[in-house]
């Protein structure tokens, strides 16, 4: 074992299911004491479970990230167990957006506010904890906050959103050595996409048809890059927003094989 | 190791970025070898590799001449069994001049060098890679290229020519599991550097460097960790990327 991130602290939102668990999983691979964030205790216990044999300790905390108290509750538990934050990975967040005609208010709301409002509020409070002495923080952004996609009008925004706040918190922090990068995952098999895979094979076809590796991508494709941001290798990789997509974003098509 | 018993050219691999490139990923267990305008350079970067326990050696290239591409392809597969990495790090700048200024045959040559070299090593190295199962190419861009300095024009087109070359090149090849990745450093002091802002300008240095969030200049030991990952299977998902290694400066 390598342990890239023997000794850090990161709070990793989302941390239940999906990228979130497979992050968390990784950095306790790495040597990382995490606390684990999420609303489904139940995920959360178990992603612990997977982490046991790590060298890292994974503590947990049942929360929904949108709750007011929410990001200085984690915050004080993050101190309570280890006494510190080295970083922050914003990952909690919701899919399964509609076109803006079929978006109502009530959608709107929601979306806004654990996509964007949380991780702003997760954010605050974490550079506040990091000031004078550092950190990281990654915002989990998406393919859909840098291109269209039919169908994810609000989804797309609060993403997009995400992107914007990173290269302004990178501009404001940068001098305190907090670093602030953002990941877009393209299309990763988890359990948020697959509610939207589940019977339409016109969504998978448009995916994977357009991600020129020619592959759904696994959360520890995604894991593995918010490692590398999070290590001492991209310490000088602020403001930046990269894409874990098999080439998605560049170009939405799939060349045949030569 | 990330990179054990894979196989890497770093162009311009003795000196600046080039040197730092071959360093890390011999200390990731790739054998290295580097072709560099200079064969004498490449030489004492690729002695050092060896005296720290690692793999390397040299052959003298002009990236912007086919031959010496081919050649350098040929070698690396001959010299190591194969290719799996091509870093295309060797580019030059222009000294600070307007457009006005800048004569016909420079800008000629930075595109020679930056651009034609990219078509050279992927039209050589993609068949070998492709029979290989796959392989990675990460091409040295810069800032320039999104976010350009004046005095500086010819340079930053090469550069944004490098990028648009990285995306096309990842969509293009990536049937093969080749991927394309850029990097795209803010200034650091290489020897590159001082042929562009002149020996002994630190008061540019010092106004450059409060510009960017981090308040400091890129170091080739960034950009040889940025390239490590991007090399690495850790980044098997990660292609068509033009990864800026500045500090935060493009982004503020």
């Amino acid at each position: 074992m390598t342990g890239v991130l023997n000794g850090r602290i990161a709070v990793v939102t989302g941390a239940g299911s999906g990228i979130g668990r497979a992050i968390t999983l990784r950095f306790a691979a790495e040597g990382a004491n995490v606390l684990a964030v999420d609303r489904d205790a139940e995920g959360n216990a178990e992603t612990a479970q997977l982490a046991r044999p790590s060298p890292g300790r994974v503590e947990l905390c049942a929360c929904d990230v949108t709750d007011e108290t929410a990001p200085e509750d984690v915050m004080k538990a993050c101190d309570d167990a280890f006494q510190r934050i080295d970083i922050l990975i914003n990952n909690a967040g919701i899919g399964g957006a509609k076109p803006a005609h079929e978006t109502d208010d009530a959608d709107l709301d929601r979306f806004t506010d654990v996509n964007l409002r949380a991780v702003f509020r997760f954010a605050r409070a974490a550079a506040g904890e990091m000031r004078g002495r550092g950190g990281s923080i990654v915002n989990m952004a998406s393919v859909f906050g840098l291109r269209g996609f039919p169908g994810s009008s609000i989804y797309s925004a609060t993403k997009a959103a995400l992107i914007g706040l990173t290269q302004n918190m990178a501009a404001d922090y940068g001098p305190d050595g907090i670093r602030v990068n953002a990941l877009a995952p393209g299309f990763i098999e988890t359990p948020l996409t697959a509610e939207r895979i589940a019977g339409n094979e016109w969504f998978v076809d448009a995916m994977v048809g357009g991600t020129p590796l020619g592959r759904i991508g696994q959360p520890e494709d995604v894991a593995a890059a918010a490692l590398f941001l999070c290590s001492d290798d991209a310490s000088f990789i602020s403001g930046q927003v990269l894409a874990v997509d098999g080439g998605w974003s560049t170009t939405k098509f799939r060349p045949p094989a030569t | 190791m990330a990179l054990q018993d894979r196989v890497a050219i770093v162009t311009g691999g003795g000196s600046g970025f080039g040197e730092a490139f071959a360093h890390r990923f011999a200390g990731e267990g790739a054998k290295v070898l580097i072709a560099d305008i200079s064969e004498e350079a490449g030489a004492r970067v690729a002695k050092d590799i060896g005296a720290a326990g690692g793999t390397a050696s040299v052959v003298q290239t002009d990236v912007s001449d086919r031959d010496d591409v081919a050649s350098a392809v040929e070698l690396a597969t001959e010299r190591y069994g194969r290719l799996d990495i091509v870093m295309n790090n060797a580019g030059i700048v222009a000294p600070k001049e307007n457009v006005t200024d800048l004569q016909e045959h420079m800008y000629d040559r930075l595109f020679a060098v930056n651009v034609k070299s990219i078509y050279l090593f992927a039209h050589f190295a993609a068949p070998v890679m492709r029979h290989n199962g796959g392989g990675v190419i990460i091409n040295t861009a810069s800032t320039a290229a999104v976010k350009p300095r004046p005095g500086n024009s010819a340079y930053a087109a090469s550069k944004a020519a490098v990028v648009t070359f990285t995306k096309a090149l990842a969509v293009e090849l990536a049937p093969d599991k080749i991927r394309v990745n850029a990097l795209l450093p803010v200034a650091a002091r290489t020897p590159l550097f001082y042929d562009y802002v002149g020996e002994g300008n630190e008061a540019l240095v010092q106004q450059m460097e409060a510009a960017i969030p981090l308040g400091r200049m890129c170091e080739p030991a960034d950009m040889a960790a940025c390239a490590a990952f991007l090399a690495s299977d850790e980044a098997a998902f990660v292609t068509g990327a033009a990864l800026p290694v500045d500090g935060g400066w493009t982004a503020a």
